[in-house]
């Protein structure tokens, strides 16, 4: 054999070896590491990044085989490991989105919870005051009951300059109460309206009459407001007249009956 | 046949038209992806910030040579990438920071109950 081809040999030879060691580039041993974090037991890669990464890995692999060290092998890599990357990324979007749907699923149910407690609470509250109001108008009757003194117009808590007139010549007895004697004042409305509304109406009513009272001398602290709204009509709410008659404030005074008297 | 020429370069011309729009789309998207990634906070999001960097870059990158050379196709690849990195950790982020004050209101709320409840 010649020197030359010997040589030529050689050229080869070493050629072939040195393709042999390289190895693969810093972007692809980033882009394997990353590949293989996001693939670890525990983590929660999105899946469609995670095929892609797949993908471009397998495709920088496959460069880095026939063409190591090349331009492609790096660029491949390069997406690979963002590929990598944006499926964790996406993974704790994920994750943080169902802890914070579980929470505000946990806040209706709590508040929710809270809302039904709060109204058992004030139905509660409620029966025990109808009851106690009751028991108070059935304690013992009253020694004056004025009925149609004081009426108003509709939806309104206003008193009229005629029921002005008659409360000042009812103030004078209203301000001398005797021993155990309360003026209860009952509000009522006729039925036109929602009934909560007129509840209230109906006590802002008997609040008015206890004000103007105040005014003329009666002392507040012995005197008792209630809204009853349109539930003890004096007449039918089908008529008019009916109606101007349920809008009423009723007066009554009561004396409390001692433990002795029972 | 003589209008056989005029067919043959009006199809060249559409597919031509079709190819920059092809690479106008894409260069729109890089944009956009870029755009969704600021407006989530990604500039003041430190683990984002770095890549909403490199896709601006890249993506200047891809101008200039050109989206149709392949070292201009490659920023783009990489401008994509970069911006879709940046846009979903500044979500995460921000998905985060929802998921703990969703889980701080629950908290008050238990303490609210739980101190109505010692009282009464």
């Amino acid at each position: 054999m010649r020197p030359a081809t010997l040589l030529g040999c050689a050229v080869v030879v070493a050629l072939g070896a040195g393709c042999a060691s390289v190895g693969p580039s810093p972007e692809l041993v980033t882009a394997r590491r990353a590949y293989a974090e996001a693939s670890q037991p525990g983590m929660y890669p999105a899946p469609a990044p995670m095929l892609d990464a797949q993908r471009a890995l397998n495709a920088a692999e496959y460069e880095h085989t026939y063409s190591p060290q090349s331009v492609r092998e790096r660029h491949l890599a390069y997406i690979a490991t963002r590929d990598a990357q944006i499926a964790m990324a996406q993974g704790h979007i994920e994750t943080a989105r169902l802890q914070s749907d579980t929470s505000k699923r946990v806040y209706s149910a709590m508040l929710e919870t809270q809302v039904s407690d709060q109204r058992m609470a004030l139905d509660k509250a409620k029966k025990e005051r109808d009851e106690a109001l009751a028991k108070l108008e059935t304690k013992a009757a009253p020694i004056f009951k004025g009925t149609g003194v004081v009426r108003f117009n509709t939806n309104e808590a206003t008193l009229l300059p005629e029921t002005t007139a008659r409360l000042d010549k009812l103030a004078p007895k209203l301000s001398k109460l005797g021993e155990g004697q309360t003026v209860v004042l009952v509000g009522h409305t006729d039925a036109t309206g929602e009934e909560a509304y007129n509840d209230e109406l109906s006590k802002a009513r008997a609040d008015a009459v206890r004000d103007y009272l105040v005014t003329k001398g009666a002392s507040k602290d012995l005197i008792v407001t209630l809204g009853k709204g349109e539930n003890q009509p004096v007449a039918s709410n089908a008529s008019e007249n009916g109606r101007a008659g349920n809008r009423r404030v009723d007066i009554l005074i009561r004396q409390e009956q001692t433990a002795c008297a029972e | 046949m003589k209008f056989l020429p005029w067919i043959g370069a009006m199809l060249v011309a559409s597919l031509a038209v079709g190819c920059v729009t092809q690479m106008d789309h894409r260069t729109v998207a890089s944009t956009t992806t870029i755009r969704s990634a600021e407006i989530a906070g990604a500039a003041d999001n430190p683990s984002a910030a770095i890549y909403l960097h490199y896709a601006r870059h890249d993506l200047a990158e891809a101008n200039y040579y050109g989206v149709d050379s392949d070292r201009g196709n490659r920023a783009l690849e990489r401008a994509n990438a970069d911006a879709e990195l940046a846009l979903s950790l500044a979500t995460a982020s921000n998905q985060r920071a929802e998921a703990m004050a969703q889980q701080q209101k629950v908290d008050q709320l238990r303490a609210q109950v739980d101190r109505t409840e010692t009282e009464q």
